[in-house]
Order: C-alpha cells, then structure tokens, then sequence
C-alpha cells in the first residue's frame, strides 16, 4: 500500500463548518510531517467509527475493514489539499463515504440504502399516534404515558451498559435513519455537517433522525418496563 | 390529567422534541419558551423529554468501541513505509 496519490475519488472541500478550527491544521501539518503520535491518536479516534459506517455499505466486516483501510490512504494521499474549510474529522468521514460507495458500486450489490429512505418509510409517522388522545379536551395530549427510564435506567445508559440493545435498535433501522443516527448521535457530527456528507438537505436529515430517536427511544422504553415487571 | 396544559398539545412536543434538543437551536424562541412553560406543568411530557436525551447519551456512549490491535498495527506500519518513502 502506498500513500501518496488518491486511490479513491478525491475528496471535496466542505462548507464552513461550526468544527472547523485551527487545531485541525495543526494536526493535519503533523501527519504530513510524518509525526506517528498524530497519526495514531487519529486512528485510535476514529478507527472503529469508520469501520461501523462503512458495514453500512458493504456485505462483509471484513469488506468494512479494507474499506476503511483504504479511506486511510486516501485521506492521508489527499491530506496537503486539506485547507481547513471543513473538520478534519469531516474530511475523513467524507472519504471513508467516497470509498465505502465506491466499493459498494463494485461489489454490484443490492444494498437496501436509499439516502431518503423508501416511501413508507417517509409516510410513517414519528411516534404511534394512539399514545395521544383523539377527542375532547384533552385531544393530543397522552393517552399512554412515556414510562421514565428510572434511575437505574440513567446510570445504564450514561455508563454504556446497554451497548447490545443499543447496537440491535441500531441494526433494526431503516438504512437511511441507522446513517444519520450513527453519524449524528454516535459520532457526534453536527446537523449541517450530516446534511453536506450525505448529500441530504437539513430538513430530510432531521426527520430522519428524529424517526431513528424515537424508534431507539421506543426499544428502550420497552427494554426498561419489561426489566421492571422481571422478578 | 390535572399535570398537563390543554394550549399546548404534548402530541406537539412529541414532534419537535428533537429540533428542541438540538444544540444549535433549531427550534424557534417563541416555540421553545411555550414548549418550556408546558414541561414544568406536565410530567408525562418531561419524562418524553428526558427518555430523549437519554436515548442521546447511550448512543453517545457506543462512540467509544476498542480498537483491535492488529487493524492499528497495520495503519501505523503503512504511516512509517510512507514517512520513509518520503525522505
């Protein structure tokens, strides 16, 4: 493997991003340099992230891992065109997407991903409608209360205790609302960012999210009340 | 029903609660004050609230998965082949 040139479509320039900030010139002057500490604090930061992302798109973890291999290369090819416009993270994820849909394009693949979901999947409303109530005066109100996760539900979640669940609510998702989540709520990319990597307009990628949150939330509601009832 | 407030629907809460969770303010100010008033006199409509942020934070918390340490070994190994080449 070489680095130097791309090996995958170059990346493009982002706009202006809340993230992009001098620090990430720094780092990226580093790794030009050559300073391995740099380059291993980024991997170790982003690493696994990748790999979970590119799964998205091919058939194999083992695929998802060459994949990100390869989105390496070609961020660390591309890197002296990096100008800071966008994060360096963004940069990053931005090849890791060109690549995983390039490899996605050869392996000639029916993957079920649409990056606005199907129709259904655009009709279905947020949250099941009989939770409210229909008429009188309380009509859109709830008629089947949110049930709190407790504290014992809080501590789980901000300890990361419930990676499995997590990880099948993930899986469970339409492919289009799993993308979004995973870059928006695990990654923590911001809304503008998600928008300009995915190529959807910010209105398309809240609805998504927000379908992907409450189908999560609803998996965990259930998780939670069926721990409570167990003896 | 006596905790809940009849002006504004929680059914709308439901569906903004991610634009009022949403750190960069998607959510109009006149829209996130009424929205505000309406969770301090509705329990139901905080817990929703509170579910979302928590489901926010698990997620969060996947972010931090390990490294295998063959796949690190192999991206730094690639990074000193290039730092030579480049000499």
């Amino acid at each position: 493997m070489l680095w130097s040139g791309p090996v995958s479509e170059p990346a493009t320039q982002a706009a202006a991003t809340p993230e992009a900030n001098g620090d990430d010139l720094c780092v990226a002057a580093a790794l030009l340099a050559g300073d391995e500490a740099a380059f291993g604090a980024l991997v170790d930061a982003n690493h696994s992230a990748m790999v979970r992302l590119a799964k998205q798109y091919v058939s194999s973890a083992a695929v998802a891992e060459e994949v990100a291999q390869e989105a390496w290369i070609a961020f660390m090819g591309n890197l002296d065109r990096f100008e800071g416009r966008a994060s360096l993270k963004t940069w990053l994820f931005r090849t890791l997407l060109n690549c995983a849909r390039n490899r996605k394009r050869a392996e000639v693949r029916s993957v079920p991903f649409s990056a606005l979901g199907s129709a259904d999947e655009a009709a279905e409303p947020a949250i099941d409608e009989s939770r409210f109530r229909t008429s009188g005066v309380w009509a859109g109100h709830w008629s089947v209360a949110p049930r709190p996760f407790g504290e014992d539900g809080e501590r789980k979640l901000m300890r990361g205790e419930l990676r499995a669940q997590l990880e099948r609510a993930l899986e469970a998702l339409p492919p289009a609302q799993r993308e979004v989540m995973i870059l928006r709520d695990v990654e923590s990319f911001s809304g503008a960012e998600v928008s300009e990597l995915l190529g959807l307009s910010e209105s398309n990628q809240r609805v998504l999210l927000h379908r992907a949150r409450n189908r999560v939330r609803t998996v965990l509601e259930g998780f939670f009340t069926q721990e409570e009832g167990a003896p | 029903m006596s905790d809940s407030h009849p002006d504004y629907p929680c059914r709308r809460v439901a569906a903004v609660v991610t634009e009022y969770l949403d750190e960069h303010g998607q959510l109009a100010a006149a829209e996130r004050a009424q929205l505000e008033q309406h969770l301090l006199i509705c329990q139901n409509c905080a817990d929703f609230v509170t579910q979302n942020r928590l489901t926010v934070a698990g997620l969060r918390a996947l972010a931090v998965q390990p490294l295998p340490a063959a796949a690190r070994a192999d991206l730094l190994a690639e990074f000193r082949k290039r730092k030579g080449q480049a000499r």
